[in-house]
């Protein structure tokens, strides 16, 4: 198959970018996405040109770096399926496939289609921890969980940070991130002791760090590439409704 | 904005039931507006709350439009497939629900208060000054409580993530109330111009 | 009390490596000794810093504790957040003996099969240690909130995992490496909001500075913009992963790489059985020549899935065409009572086998099928499909090809290294001050590694050993928190590195790196890979080289080093993978037995079964780095006090 790409190169935050034009001819419909642009960045350096930045590492949709925009969505057309997974047959053949990195003010264009994503873990060091030192922990088995708390806990803990959430969203509103960890120890014994200090806290970093706020819109969810749920979203309203109570009735 | 969005819906449920006296009869319409007059100051301080919700959620929803324009780097980037149509627009809705209040303000509320020229109520609303005679009032009206039920349709269930109910077993239970707010309620607004502006004239 | 017993060692020219396992018994061994090492009080531990390489499972484990104890920790990592570390990518499991199923389990039991499985190349004392520890890691883990599988009553859950008879594998439904890792994340990302440690992005870690033979410092390059820089504290930690990627393809993510290692490695540090490197046989498997990156796939598929290939050579028929008696189901022939259940590396050198022999499948021959039909037909589909249903999808998104319709095709792949930088009990390096942890050093696996135990390890020894170790190192020494980049010694290892880049960027050749990579990667997989045999070592031997001049006279790199530079970064590692690759097939050539993951075509049973020799390599073969010649061989004799050493017998 034949491909006509249009591909975001920006040397830098600094400085501006513009969208160029390549051409990819009898590419193999079933190479992975990641592969089709090696294939393109060989054929650029070749030429002596500077190749196209993109992050990836893993290759199999857990480590989170790889993510931009393919025609206006994250990781693609593809349903629960991050850009490294995706392949060369979701496409047709002549297509124009449009490529742009993550667009948010918090998340500044690092070069051409990689971003840096730092403030995710600032939203993390935040408070997104239990405050357990090492050695310290009792025998595992002490607290047993309710099954179902379990299952919903590991489903948030899913989240691989790849900010898909905030590129689909028209906010740039990174609530799905940050309620998928208040929600993966909320629903933990092991992390409700801090329930309230942590989600105050991360939400102050999450608007510090000037991610939009969440109107609703339903598009982090359905673009996640794990399907965090949105339920999640919820319970850290809820949570942040509690300990917000919380503070005001200790202050009086 | 969940908050100030909820008491005005409650409001515009108390208004519908006003509203569909007009059905019963003129009398019976005429009677409960002279009702609610006769409460006097009391109806001032309800209104005077009610100015102020309208204009706390018209402040906050500026505020987030702003905070959300600034946040993304591109306006025109994110997820269009997957951006529920209703959340997209409901700064336009909103906007346009304020315009359509302030008519309603400057037209109903006026004469109500102010303006009656020997009318009665029943003829103020139904008449063609500003009334569901005049076709145009009547289209304007009809459009504005759609959008507004569009709107309301955003705003229950955005609410409902907002105060924490989604995922809770109340969940379904306010959903179907919610449909009751956003659907059924504007829809009974919009029976009254539809009834006395187009179709009795029809028949 | 520990680092001058390596000094005592680095002098002497033909040294016996030493282990430095304490004496006594091998229960108590760990706790007893603990109790004799070094303390520092959380003030005194403020005076020191330490530099930390990696800040996945190990790294990070490490970094949080030795934070929590005091130290100031600055960690390095080539990624843009610890989170994106390849622990994450691990699926399985964790192993630990907590006998909650009540089904034998101890920690001596452990012991035994971690020993067993890696063949009897691992160090006794290490291996205990390690068995013990990890009750700790669980314990650990859920206090942290890692959501572990539970069952009904509120218990954890577990599994038996790679053939062991018990069932005490830990797992987060396929995730099991990325839970842990976001729990070794949170515990870092607490003690960087207390300002204990400093994290460094997008830094690749390309020198280690020594003074006085002790380790002191690193270069780095700052991915972003080029900058070259010199770090300098009391003590440095590598958690630098494996070396899998120097096979080009393998499982491994696609930057992970042995750069510090050998750096490391050339400043003096011994590489122990670089040659030990495991082999997955169930992965899915090369497509074409632009294949960037392999894909495990579960063990699991063998309990229901049947191997073979045509009986003819080079046939060409689809699969479905091939009736019955003419395909060769090779396992279930070859061993009649295991099947297709034999070990991993018996199934990964049959498969080989027959495609060498022309038998393979798929457009590039180098496949065999995975057959499903029969399971389907006997347990039904359902049955299937409940079993292996996310494994099916997965293939099918990778594939385009329903494995319920027709067999599943797979291949053998490189997915972890056993050996790694040579370390004693205490997880130092032969270069004082130099620690080395998780997949990075060679410690625990021996030849072989058993299914979930690579998680256990790195956890084990962030976690729960080298804080105890390193802080008895760091008691010894006086803190220093000046910075000390003006010395000398990392002002030229500034000047060497940034040297190296000034010459790989004037190259200006034809060849782009993964050109050169895939070329080294296919030396290496066919004459270092699942079977070496002495033509095919000193083949590889001689072509190395080759491929190293190819790469220095003819790379190139566009754009500018002082730039984000992913041609440039790939370039500077291939060129220490080159020099492995050819350390590998030393290793594998000294090895005059079959053990393992390391099978010799020579030292094998009438019946292609593995022959270990206990008598002559029952050692660690440890290198030294010689700048022009050969590497030179220091052995650690391996002592078997408490366990009899053993033949495997799959037929």
């Amino acid at each position: 198959m034949n491909i006509n790409l249009k591909i975001w190169r920006q040397p830098s935050d600094k400085k501006d970018g513009k969208l160029h034009d390549y051409r990819l001819e009898n590419v193999d419909p079933n190479i992975s996405f990641l592969e089709m642009l090696d294939i393109l960045n060989n054929k650029l350096v070749k030429e002596k040109k500077d190749p196209v930045a993109f992050d990836h590492d893993c290759r199999e949709g857990i480590c989170g770096s790889c993510g931009f925009m393919i025609n206006g969505r994250p990781h693609g057309p593809q349903k629960a399926t991050t850009v490294c997974q995706l392949h060369m047959r979701s496409f047709n053949d002549e297509d124009d496939i449009l490529l742009e990195p993550f667009r948010a003010k918090s998340f500044g264009v690092i070069k051409d289609l990689s971003v840096d994503r730092k403030s995710f873990d600032r939203i993390i060091s935040a408070s997104g921890f239990v405050s357990v030192d090492t050695g310290k922990a009792e025998e595992a088995n002490y607290i047993p969980i309710q099954k179902s708390n379990a299952d919903e806990a590991f489903l948030s803990a899913a989240c691989i940070g790849c900010g898909a959430c905030v590129a689909a969203c028209k906010n740039s509103s990174a609530m799905l991130f940050t309620s998928a960890k208040v929600s993966h120890l909320a629903l933990l014994p092991q992390g409700e002791v801090e329930q309230a200090d942590r989600v105050n806290k991360m939400v102050a970093t999450m608007d510090a760090e000037g991610f939009g706020a969440c109107t609703n819109t339903g598009a982090c969810s359905a673009e996640c590439p794990k399907e965090i749920s949105q339920t999640n979203i919820a319970r850290l309203n809820r949570e942040f409704v509690k300990a917000q109570l919380g503070s005001f009735i200790k202050k009086k | 904005m969940a908050i100030t969005g909820l008491l005005l819906s409650f409001f515009m449920a108390f208004h519908l039931f006003g509203n569909l006296f007009l059905f019963v009869s003129e009398a019976a319409f005429n009677g409960y507006v002279e009702k609610l007059h006769k409460l006097g100051f009391l109806i001032r301080i309800a209104e005077f709350f009610l100015l102020a919700f309208v204009l706390s959620h018209a402040y906050s929803g500026i505020l987030l439009w702003w905070k959300n324009r600034k946040a993304k780097k591109n306006i025109d980037s994110y997820s269009k497939e997957n951006t529920s149509s209703s959340a997209r627009y409901a700064a336009f809705t909103g906007s346009f629900i304020f315009i359509f209040l302030v008519t309603h303000w400057a037209t109903f509320w006026y004469k109500f208060n102010f303006d009656m020229q020997g009318m009665s109520y029943y003829e103020v609303v139904l008449g063609n000054e500003v009334g569901f005679a005049n076709p145009f009032f009547s289209v304007f009206y009809i459009v504005a409580i759609a959008l507004l039920g569009y709107h309301l349709k955003h705003g229950f269930s955005s609410a409902g993530q907002t105060l924490g109910i989604v995922g809770t077993e109340y969940e379904k239970l306010y959903n179907n109330v919610s449909i009751i707010f956003w659907f059924w309620i504007p829809l009974g607004f919009i029976s009254i111009p539809l009834w006395f502006g187009f179709i009795i004239r029809l028949i | 009390m520990v680092w001058f017993y390596h000094k005592a060692y680095i002098n002497m020219n033909d040294f016996k490596l030493n282990s430095n396992a304490p004496n006594g018994e091998l229960h108590t061994k760990w706790e007893d000794y603990k109790k004799t090492l070094n303390k520092l009080t959380p003030e005194e531990a403020n005076k020191y810093k330490v530099i930390i390489i990696g800040t996945g499972l190990a790294g990070a484990s490490a970094a949080a504790t030795l934070a929590e104890k005091g130290f100031n920790i600055h960690a390095f990592s080539y990624h843009e957040s610890p989170r994106r570390a390849h622990s994450i990518a691990a699926q399985g499991g964790i192993n630990a003996a907590k006998n909650y199923k009540q089904d034998g389990d101890s920690v001596m039991r452990l012991f035994y099969d971690t020993i067993k499985g890696g063949d009897f190349r691992s160090r006794e004392d290490n291996v205990y240690r390690l068995a013990e520890l990890s009750v700790n890691i669980i314990d650990q883990c859920v206090a942290q909130g890692v959501p572990f599988a539970r069952e009904y009553g509120g218990l954890l859950d577990n599994r038996s995992f790679g053939g062991v008879q018990v069932s005490r594998t830990f797992y987060a439904r396929g995730q099991t490496g990325q839970q842990l890792l976001l729990g070794a994340y949170s515990a870092l990302s607490r003690q960087t909001n207390s300002g204990k440690v400093s994290f460094y992005p997008r830094h690749d870690m390309l020198d280690i500075v020594t003074v006085d033979g002790k380790a002191k410092g690193i270069v780095t390059r700052n991915l972003l913009n080029g900058k070259i820089e010199s770090h300098s504290a009391d003590v440095v930690i590598l958690a630098t992963g494996g070396y899998s990627n120097v096979y080009y393809l393998s499982t491994n993510a696609m930057a992970s790489n042995v750069t510090a290692n050998w750096r490391a490695h050339r400043k003096g540090a011994l590489f122990a059985n670089p040659s030990f490197t495991q082999i997955h046989p169930t992965c899915i498997p090369v497509k074409n020549d632009f294949q960037s990156k392999l894909t495990l796939m579960s063990e699991s598929l063998r309990n229901d899935g049947r191997v073979w290939v045509p009986k003819k050579k080079n046939d060409t028929r689809k699969a479905v065409d091939i009736p019955e008696e003419e395909r060769d189901y090779y396992l279930e022939r070859i061993y009649p009572a295991f099947g297709n259940l034999v070990p991993r590396d018996v199934a990964s050198r049959r498969a080989k086998e027959v495609c060498d022999n022309g038998q393979g499948v798929g457009n590039t021959g180098v496949a065999v099928y995975l057959d499903f039909k029969k399971a389907i037909k006997e347990k039904g589909e359902q049955f299937i499909k409940e079993k292996y249903g996310n494994l099916f999808d997965m293939y099918q998104n990778i594939t385009d090809e329903n494995p319920y319709k027709t067999p599943m095709k797979i291949y053998p792949a490189v997915h972890y290294t056993m050996g790694g930088l040579w370390v004693d009990y205490n997880l130092m390096t032969t270069i004082p001050g130099l620690f080395s942890i998780g997949e990075s050093n060679f410690s625990d696996h021996g030849a072989n590694r058993l299914g979930a135990s690579a998680l256990m390890q790195g956890l084990a020894d962030g976690y729960f050993v080298a804080p105890h170790t390193i802080m008895d190192y760091l008691a010894t020494e006086n803190p220093d928190f000046s910075n000390k980049t003006d010395q000398k010694e990392f002002v030229d290892a500034v000047e060497e590195t940034e040297k190296d880049i000034e010459k790989i960027m004037s190259i200006k050749g034809d060849l782009v790196v993964d050109e050169v990579h895939r070329e080294l990667g296919k030396v290496v997989w066919d004459k270092v890979g699942m079977a070496r045999d002495k033509k095919g070592l000193n083949h590889a031997i001689d072509s190395i080289p080759k491929i190293k001049e190819k790469f220095w006279k003819n790379v190139s790199i566009p754009g500018s080093d002082k730039d984000m530079n992913q041609e440039l970064e790939k370039a500077l590692r291939l060129k220490d993978f080159i020099e492995l690759a050819e350390l590998m097939a030393y290793d594998a050539l000294d090895r005059n037995e079959s053990c393992g993951a390391h099978f010799r075509e020579e030292y094998q049973t009438a019946e292609n079964e593995a022959e270990r020799n206990d008598k002559d390599f029952k050692y660690v073969a440890a290198w030294g780095y010689n700048k022009n010649g050969k590497p030179s061989l220091f052995k650690e004799e391996l002592k078997y006090k408490n366990v009899k050493l053993k033949t495997r017998s799959y037929k």
